[in-house]
C-alpha cells in the first residue's frame, strides 16, 4: 500500500483503544490501523477493566469497543465505558446478529457501530475519523447548550419564547415569577393574556418586524400591576419568537418617589422664602405694636396685644413652614423619649376630646436619641391632633414608646437600632392615595385645617436623622411610627430640661443695629432707646462699618441680619471683630439655621435670634448677652 | 523541500489515495479466484486486509494457533453442559470466521451460538464436529492464500 508523505510535526495523531478479546479481529484491526497514513496510535486490551483503568491513566480519542468480552457482555460494557469516557468518541464492534444492541448504543451516546466482517481499512479508517469529528461536534453542541441553558435559568430578566400564535413554549423562572404563575402554568398560554389590552394590540404591528422594544403593564392574579420592559426578537428559530422582559415597577416606584422627593424639597424651598419675608413683615408689625402698647391707652394696649398675639400666631405658621423646609435652626440635645412623652402627657389630657381615651406604653431602659426637645414635642402634638381629627365620634389614641432593630431587609429604614415613637388611633383610616400624600405640605382631608401638621413632622424628624412611616387602612384606624437612631444608651447622661429665666430689661450701653429692613430698624430702634440704650443704626453691612469706624466710643454689642446687600453679615462680623473684639455679636435672621454656619459664620448658637420676635424678646436676649460678657 | 499540507487537504489526499488503492487491489484479488468457494471468499477477505499480504499472513498465523483453542473451548462446553460458555466459545469462533470471509464456518458457529443461547448443549456435538470440518478447511484455504507460489 502506498502511503502518504507527510510532515509528521504537521500531523495530529489520535489516541486510539481497541478492547476486543478476539486475538484474530484485534489482530486484523491493529493490522489495519498501523499504516503511518492514519495517524493512530493504537492501544489493545482484552477485558473491561483493563480498559477502564488505561482510560483512566491514558485517555484516549476514540475507543473501539467490542461488546462481549471475558468480564462483561452486551449494553452493559457500554455503558462502564461511556461513563468512564466521557470524551472519547466510541465506536462499537458488533456482531452480525447484534445490530439492534449496536444501534441502541448509537441512539446512548456511541457515534457509530461497525459490524464485523463487513468492514475493511478504508471504512474503519473513515469511520474512526468520522466518529472523532461528531464527538467534537457533539461536545461543543453540549457546551453551547449548557451555556445557553445556564443563562437562560438564572437571568434575572424573563426570557419566554412563544410561537407565531403568541403561546409560550418556554419560559425560564425569572419570567414565571414575573408572571405570577409557576411554570408549567405559562407554558401553553399566551403571552398577551397577561399583559394590559394596550399590548396585545402593540402586538399586531410588532410581530411583523424583525425585533423591537416596548412597555407593558402585566396583570397578576391578585389584581396587582408590575411594569414591564420587554424587548423580542421573532424567528430566533422557523416558528418561534423571543421575548425578554424586566420589571421596572420597583425602578418606577424609585422615581416617582424621587419625584415626590424633589417636590418637597422645591416646595420646602419655597416655603422658606416666603416664610423668611413674611417673618421680616411680621417683625415689623409685633415691633410697632409693641410699642404702641408703650405709650397706648387701656383700651388701644389692649387691642395692640391682639396684634401681637395674631403676629404670634402667623409665627408659629411660618415656623411650621421653616420645619417642613428643614430650614429650622436645631438645639441637638441627648434625649429620652419617654421622659418627653411623660412631660407632655397632661397637654395631651387637655387637647383630647372626653371620648378618646389615651394610653401610654413605654419600655424602660431605652436608648438616648438626639434632637431638639422642642421640635420632639412639636412633632408628638402634631401627630396627636392628628389622631384626636380622625376619631371625632371617640376612639382610643395609643403611644408606644420601643426600641426597633431594623434588619436587611426592611425597605426605607436602614440597618440599625432605633427608638421607635408610634401614635396610634382607632379613628376613621386612610386610603392608599390619602397615605401616598399625608406628609405633602398643605394636603389635607379636613375642611379646616393647614395641611402642615404631619409636614411638619416629616420635616423635624428628617433632619433629626429618622424615618417616619404611616400604616392605616380605611375604617381601621392609623398608626404613625417615628425611628429615631438611638445615640447612646441610658448611661449617658441626658440634657436637662432648660428652665425659664426672668431677665431684667434696659440699660445704658451703645449697641449697633444693623438690618436692611427699615421699618423693623427704626421700631427696634425707639424700642431700645426707650429702653435707655444709645442706639447707633445702619441699613447694611458697609454703611455698619462706617458707622462702628467713625464712633469714637465702646460698642457693647453689634446687632446685625446675616443675609444684607453690599456687605453681608459675616463680613461686618468679621471687621467688628478684628477692629472691637471686646464687642459682642448678635445675629437676627428671617432665615433659620444654616444662615449662621452657611454664611460661614462662627457663633454661640445662643447669639441668634430668629425673626419674628418681639422686642421684649429681643431686650432679653441683649441683656442676656451684656450681661454674660460682663 | 516538503510542502506543509493544511487539514482540510488531507481528507480529500486520503480519499483519492483510498480510491488508487481500490483500484490496485482490483487487479491483485482476481489471481485468488481458484480459491474461491461457496464456503470461502478469498476476495472478499483480501480487501478486508487491504491488500497487505504481511497481514494476511499475521492472521492465517494467530488463525492457526487460536483456530484450534477456540474449537476446543467449544468442545469443553458441550463436555461441561455448559450451554453459556457454548454460547460465548461459539460465538467468538463465528467472528472470527466471517472476518475471514468463511460463510460456512460462520454458519455452523453461529448454529452453535443458537444453541447455546436456547440453554441447549444436546446435540452440539455433531454441530461441533462438523466446525472443525469446516475450520480444518478453511485453514488449508488460508494457507494456499497467504503461502502459494502466486503470494507475494
Amino acid at each position: 500500500m502506498s502511503t502518504l508523505v507527510m510532515d509528521a510535526r504537521h500531523t495530529m495523531f489520535f489516541r486510539v483503544l481497541l478492547v476486543e478479546d478476539n486475538v484474530i479481529d484485534a489482530k486484523l484491526i491493529t493490522g489495519l490501523l498501523r499504516s503511518p497514513s492514519a495517524a493512530l496510535h493504537c492501544c489493545h486490551v482484552t477485558q473491561l477493566a483493563e480498559a477502564l483503568n488505561h482510560m483512566e491513566i491514558h485517555p484516549p480519542d476514540v475507543i473501539l469497543l467490542d461488546l462481549n468480552l471475558e468480564d462483561s457482555s452486551g449494553y452493559e460494557t457500554f455503558n462502564f465505558v461511556r461513563q468512564a469516557a466521557t470524551k472519547a468518541a466510541i465506536l462499537v464492534l458488533s456482531g452480525s446478529d447484534d445490530e439492534d444492541l449496536a444501534i441502541r448504543t448509537v441512539r446512548e451516546g456511541a457515534q457509530d457501530y461497525l459490524v464485523k466482517g463487513s468492514f475493511d481499512g478504508r471504512l474503519l479508517l473513515r469511520s474512526i475519523r468520522y466518529a472523532i469529528e461528531r464527538k467534537r461536534s457533539e461536545e461543543a453542541l453540549r457546551h453551547s447548550q449548557a451555556t445557553v441553558r445556564a443563562i437562560f435559568e438564572n437571568s434575572l430578566d424573563g426570557i419566554v419564547i412563544f410561537e407565531r400564535t403568541g403561546i409560550c413554549v418556554e419560559a425560564n423562572a425569572s419570567a414565571s415569577d414575573l408572571m405570577g404563575v409557576p411554570r408549567d402554568e405559562l407554558v401553553g398560554r399566551r403571552l398577551c393574556d397577561f399583559c394590559d389590552r394596550g399590548f396585545e394590540e402593540a402586538w399586531e404591528e410588532l410581530s411583523q418586524t424583525e425585533s423591537g422594544r416596548g412597555r407593558c403593564w402585566i396583570q397578576l392574579k391578585d389584581n396587582a400591576r408590575r411594569m414591564v420592559d420587554y424587548c423580542f426578537k421573532t424567528n430566533i428559530l422557523p416558528g418561534q419568537h423571543l421575548a425578554v422582559l424586566r420589571d421596572i415597577t420597583e425602578q418606577q416606584d424609585l422615581e416617582e418617589q424621587l419625584r415626590q422627593s424633589q417636590k418637597m424639597e422645591a416646595v420646602g424651598r419655597l416655603a422658606g422664602g416666603v416664610a423668611h419675608d413674611f417673618n421680616n413683615i411680621l417683625g415689623i408689625i409685633s415691633g410697632h405694636a409693641e410699642l404702641l402698647q408703650l405709650s397706648a391707652n387701656q383700651a388701644d394696649s389692649a387691642r395692640a396685644q391682639r396684634i401681637i398675639a395674631a403676629t404670634e400666631k402667623a409665627a408659629s405658621l411660618t415656623q411650621q413652614l421653616l420645619a417642613f423646609g428643614r430650614k429650622q435652626i436645631m438645639s441637638l440635645k441627648l434625649l429620652n423619649l419617654s421622659t418627653i412623652v411623660e412631660g407632655l402627657s397632661s397637654m395631651l389630657d387637655c387637647l383630647m376630646t372626653p371620648e378618646i381615651q389615651i394610653n401610654i406604653q413605654a419600655e424602660e431602659n431605652l436608648g438616648l436619641v438626639r434632637a431638639d426637645q422642642s421640635q420632639l414635642e412639636q412633632v408628638i402634638m402634631n401627630l396627636a391632633t392628628n389622631a384626636r381629627q380622625a376619631m371625632a365620634e371617640g376612639g382610643t389614641m395609643t403611644i408606644t414608646i420601643d426600641e426597633f432593630h431594623s434588619s436587611k431587609d426592611q425597605p426605607d429604614l436602614p440597618p440599625g437600632k432605633y427608638v421607635r415613637l408610634a401614635v396610634s388611633d382607632t379613628g376613621i383610616g386612610m386610603t392608599e392615595e390619602t397615605q401616598s400624600r399625608v406628609f405633602e405640605p398643605f394636603f389635607t382631608t379636613k375642611k379646616m385645617g393647614s395641611g402642615l401638621g404631619l409636614s411638619t413632622v416629616y420635616g423635624i424628624i428628617k433632619q433629626s436623622g429618622g424615618y417616619v412611616t404611616v400604616q392605616s387602612a380605611p375604617q381601621q384606624g392609623s398608626t404613625f411610627s417615628v425611628f429615631l437612631p438611638v445615640f447612646s444608651s441610658l448611661d449617658s447622661s441626658p440634657a436637662p430640661a432648660e428652665p425659664r429665666k426672668t431677665m431684667r430689661m434696659g440699660g445704658h450701653e451703645t449697641l449697633l443695629l444693623v438690618d436692611s429692613e427699615e421699618d423693623l430698624r427704626n421700631a427696634a430702634t425707639e424700642y431700645l432707646e426707650g429702653c435707655g440704650y444709645h442706639v447707633l443704626t445702619a441699613g447694611d453691612g458697609k454703611q455698619a462699618v462706617e458707622v462702628a469706624d467713625r464712633y469714637d466710643g465702646a460698642i457693647s454689642l453689634l446687632i446685625s441680619d446675616i443675609v444684607m446687600p453690599k456687605l453681608s453679615g459675616r463680613g461686618l462680623v468679621e471687621h467688628v471683630r478684628s477692629t472691637r473684639p471686646n464687642t459682642n455679636v448678635l445675629l437676627i435672621s428671617g432665615y433659620t439655621d444654616d444662615a449662621v454656619p452657611r454664611h460661614g459664620i462662627s457663633l454661640d448658637p445662643s447669639c441668634f435670634l430668629q425673626k419674628p420676635f418681639t422686642f421684649q424678646t429681643l431686650g432679653a436676649k441683649i441683656r442676656g448677652i451684656l450681661d454674660k460678657s460682663s | 523541500m516538503k510542502r506543509i499540507i493544511p487539514e482540510c487537504e488531507k481528507q480529500n489526499i486520503f480519499e483519492m489515495n483510498q480510491e488508487i488503492i481500490g483500484g490496485i487491489l482490483q487487479s491483485k484479488s482476481s489471481r485468488f479466484n481458484h480459491l474461491k468457494t461457496e464456503r470461502f471468499d478469498p476476495e472478499s477477505l483480501w480487501n478486508r486486509v487491504d491488500g497487505d499480504m504481511g497481514l494476511l499472513r499475521e492472521l492465517v498465523e494467530v488463525f492457526a494457533e487460536e483456530g484450534p483453542r477456540m474449537l476446543a473451548r467449544i468442545d469443553d462446553a458441550i463436555r461441561h453442559g455448559s450451554a453459556r460458555e457454548l454460547e460465548k466459545a461459539s460465538h467468538k469462533m463465528k467472528g472470527s470466521a466471517l472476518q475471514f470471509s468463511a460463510s460456512a464456518a460462520a454458519s455452523v458457529a453461529f448454529e452453535l451460538e443458537e444453541k447455546g443461547k436456547c440453554g441447549l448443549v444436546t446435540g452440539a456435538e455433531q454441530l461441533s464436529y462438523q466446525l472443525k470440518q469446516e475450520v480444518e478447511l478453511l485453514q488449508k484455504s488460508l494457507n494456499a492464500m497467504a503461502y502459494s507460489d502466486t503470494a507475494q
